[in-house]
């Protein structure tokens, strides 16, 4: 009898254990999978203090050689401030477009107008960096769309690739539907009560909108940020075919170091102080907005 | 509506979709290289490129690991969102950083990374070793599409099940999956789309016999300027159109403004 009790308690024991733990056992297959990139990410920062060898590419022999090397290498300094200027540039576009994008698609009335504006969001979304990079190369090439038409307005074609500007809308091109898609989920958790309400107190539409909509918006504007900020820092397609390689971001700088001219300690060093500077940014905008959900959509 | 709200709306959505369409006219030319306008019209570049070799293996390559990608996302997404948002779990807000650092860790950093352990088990050049990478790369997209859909299900439908008798993993598996079976569908069809497009870090992780089609797209536009890439980009773009449609009979596009 008492035994039976100890036998039913145990098992009991274990049941509450593992239900304790449930949450944390769904999560696991998820930890482990990012967790193999990131057993990689550690060895990645081990190498960037490794000194360089020219034979056996690098000896444990520790060194801050590679990062003094990174901070005082002019190409290497120029195409953090490239990187960081330009994406910033591009994300505040990116907010002040999609935000009111966003917002009309959640609120009209028109269901086709909806439809319209979703889908035409979805359809870059879908698209990989490759064929919007070369769709734009199309666009924007001397053969192509501004070539043809600028010959014929002033006889002379104008090309913009292998310019920032090329590299600025094709980055505009990929952050600007994720924006959209990241936004809209807040906006429709906005009730629509509130900004009815705040009519009805006499506030203009505009008041409304600065006063009432946009602070309720804020967790979805700053996840979107967080998620664009860090796909465009570390972009290497699109500076790599629309900037042409006079205009080069860190992670083609990294790339080139690392897989041409073979020195993994230094290319480790440079990728360590993007990854760096980046959680550096991403925590910034968690600490001001205070939110502790991002990207994880409804709440 | 006002007009200057229109023109605003109007302006983006073109900007959105000019690009994708310009493609799709151009892969038509008759003429050996991409110009806009089109010089006359024919479908060869498409019997070109369907016949190169750089693109059969290439696109067979990318389907095998796009698929083996989505087979590992959906239960993996799946369990991790509805862990992370049903449960108790002190280190929810860590765990959640943690699970982003596939978005904040540059891919370049991550193919290099994923490379280091490659290297050590063999995994080089593994299509299905491309497959989880790209699923360990855009697994976010994943955990938003999901976490969504737990977020929107009734509990009540849980606790009904079991206060009827079922027991926990009957319950999931006969309540909570086909409840949660839109957000799941909308991870899935991402997850595969999104694989067959991926570039940097396969760039990193194949050899030339596992080059996915991106990666030899790259090359050919890198080396050629025959419109054979344009006729391999439009039928990129078909391939979005028919993952949206998709989408849009079984889930309905607009689960995404939720």
């Amino acid at each position: 009898m008492t035994a039976e009790k100890g036998s039913d308690s145990l098992k009991e024991k274990i049941y509450l254990w593992a239900k304790k733990r449930v949450g944390y056992l769904l999560t696991l297959p998820a930890i482990v999978s990012v967790g193999i990139m990131a057993v990689g990410l550690f060895y990645f920062s081990l190498i960037s203090f490794f000194k360089y060898d020219i034979i056996q590419i690098f000896v444990p022999a520790f060194t801050l050689e590679n990062y003094l090397r990174v901070f005082t290498t002019e190409g290497v300094v120029s195409s953090f401030i490239r990187t960081f200027t330009l994406t910033t540039i591009t994300c505040i576009l990116c907010l002040l477009i999609g935000i009111p994008y966003a917002y009309f698609m959640v609120r009209t009335k028109s269901l086709m107008l909806k439809r319209a504006l979703l889908l035409m969001t979805l359809v870059p979304f879908f698209i990989g960096e490759i064929v919007k990079a070369y769709s734009w190369l199309i666009i924007l090439g001397e053969k192509g769309l501004l070539g043809s038409l600028t010959q014929q307005l002033f006889h002379s074609p104008i090309s913009l690739v292998n310019t920032p500007y090329a590299v600025l809308i094709g980055l505009l091109h990929m952050l600007l539907p994720m924006t959209i898609l990241l936004i809209a989920p807040s906006v429709t958790a906005v009730s629509e009560y509130t900004e009815m309400a705040a009519q009805n107190l006499g506030a203009t539409p505009r008041q409304c909108f600065f006063h009432v909509v946009l602070p309720q918006l804020k967790p979805g504007i700053l996840g979107a940020l967080i998620v664009t900020f860090a796909i465009g820092a570390t972009e290497y397609a699109n500076p790599d075919l629309l900037g042409g390689g006079v205009f080069d971001f860190v992670a083609n700088v990294m790339y080139m170091m690392i897989f041409n001219a073979v020195n993994y300690p230094y290319g480790a060093a440079m990728g360590v102080v993007l990854v760096i500077t980046l959680s550096a940014i991403v925590y910034i905008i968690l600490r001001i907005g205070k939110i502790g959900n991002i990207f994880i959509r409804g709440r | 509506m006002r007009w200057y709200t229109k023109i605003f709306l109007a302006g983006v959505m073109l900007f959105f979709v000019l690009p994708l369409l310009i493609v799709l006219i151009c892969s038509f030319t008759s003429a050996p290289r991409v110009t806009f306008p089109p010089q006359g019209f024919s479908v060869q570049w498409y019997f070109t490129a369907l016949t190169s070799p750089w693109f059969q293996t290439g696109l067979k390559n990318s389907l095998i690991a796009a698929t083996f990608c989505t087979i590992l996302a959906v239960p993996i997404g799946m369990l991790a969102s509805y862990g992370l948002l049903r449960y108790k779990i002190k280190a929810r807000n860590a765990i959640q950083v943690y699970l982003l650092l596939p978005f904040t860790v540059p891919l370049v950093v991550q193919g290099i990374s994923l490379l280091f352990i490659y290297a050590r088990t063999g995994l080089v050049g593994n299509i299905l070793g491309i497959g989880f990478a790209l699923m360990e790369i855009n697994l976010p997209f994943m955990l938003w599409s999901t976490s969504s859909a737990v977020n929107r299900m009734d509990p009540n439908l849980e606790n009904a099940s079991m206060s009827l008798g079922a027991n926990e993993i009957y319950t999931f598996v006969h309540i909570t999956i086909p409840a949660l079976l839109p957000g799941i569908m909308s991870g899935g069809l991402l997850m595969f789309v999104l694989g067959l497009n991926e570039f940097v870090t396969s760039l990193m992780l194949t050899t030339i016999w596992s080059a996915t089609l991106p990666i030899n797209m790259y090359t050919r536009i890198k080396t050629a300027i025959t419109p054979d890439v344009a006729a391999a980009a439009a039928i990129y773009i078909i391939i979005a159109v028919i993952a949206i449609i998709i989408l849009d009979k079984t889930v309905g596009i607009e689960s995404y403004l939720k």
